[in-house]
């Protein structure tokens, strides 16, 4: 049995903890109901986006130490494209508002 | 590129609510309540209780305390020099500076602390409180032993959860004190005042 898997069963008190932080910290930051959840999902999903990348680079490092170096690079270029992506579209909309 | 004569003006400077941050202290989003933001005041209140007590459930309602100062060894600070009393207890358990901001959910801590008899309880835990019990007491050395070695950390992701709903609180505070961090331009008249400030 791999580490992850062993203490598996406290992984699924996270989404307690994920849901109230969205709610909370978005209800701090409006007032608007539609303002809040949008923020809330946003966050959460990313949030929960950033866990969920942890724990599988966490889980593949630990079930195959040798491929570390495989997995910083993949790793660098997800970051790279995900950073491309951003900044083409916030350009676009920044565009788009002119 | 807009110039600045299309600029819109500037909002009026936020009014501080000093009363609605004290009462969501107390009790996370009263403040907020008495503002009339009542829906979000129930947010508040429900989250982060839920997440504290939840928090506390997971550590078998055994995380949030205070150890007693007296029988721990000296604490030295830079600057500070040597800590007595609830400083020193923070100082030995550094939880409790989160934890203390979930309000009135945490006070037991504090009674236990000034209340604490030790050496007259059960399994040689100390006296219990009247009233609390050993609700929020500070746990003997056996019984922390035996709640670190017997579980799956739960126990420590108990804490930091207590931790974590205090920590939020500040926020909630903030908001009962000067109002949401960004002013909505269009807030529906049920959503309560934008400026922060009891209307």
């Amino acid at each position: 049995m791999t580490p992850l898997f062993a203490t598996a069963g406290i992984y699924w008190h996270l989404p307690v903890l994920l849901v109230t932080f969205s709610l909370v910290y978005s209800a701090t930051r409006h007032d608007r109901w539609d303002r809040i959840l949008h923020e809330a999902l946003g966050w959460g999903l990313r949030v929960g986006g950033f866990l969920l990348v942890v724990g599988v680079a966490l889980y593949v490092a630990s079930s195959y130490p040798d491929y570390w170096p495989y997995l910083i690079g993949a790793g660098l270029l997800l970051a790279a494209a995900y950073t491309a992506a951003t900044t083409v579209l916030a350009r676009r909309r920044a565009a788009s508002h002119r | 590129m807009s110039s600045p004569a299309s600029a819109p003006p500037s909002p009026p400077p936020r009014r501080l609510d000093p009363l609605a941050a004290v009462l969501s202290y107390l009790l996370p989003g009263l403040g907020q309540v008495l503002q009339g933001r009542v829906g979000k005041g129930v947010l508040f209140f429900v989250c982060l209780y839920g997440l504290f007590f939840y928090g506390m459930w997971m550590g078998q309602m055994k995380n949030v305390w205070l150890p007693d100062a007296a029988r721990l060894p000296d604490a030295e600070v830079p600057i500070v020099g040597k800590l007595n009393g609830v400083p020193k207890a923070v100082y030995y358990r550094m939880q409790f500076l989160g934890q203390f901001w979930i309000g009135v959910a945490a006070w037991p801590a504090l009674v236990q602390y000034a209340s604490y008899e030790p050496g007259e309880g059960e399994d040689g835990r100390a006296k219990p409180t009247a009233g609390l019990g050993y609700y929020m007491q500070a746990p003997s050395e056996a019984e922390l032993n035996a709640l670190q070695r017997g579980g799956n950390k739960t126990w420590d992701l108990g804490w930091v959860y207590t931790v974590i709903a205090g920590v939020l609180n500040v926020l909630v505070i903030y908001d009962a004190l000067a109002g949401p961090a960004v002013r909505d331009d269009h807030a529906e008249p049920g959503d309560g005042p934008t400026t922060g400030g009891r209307s």
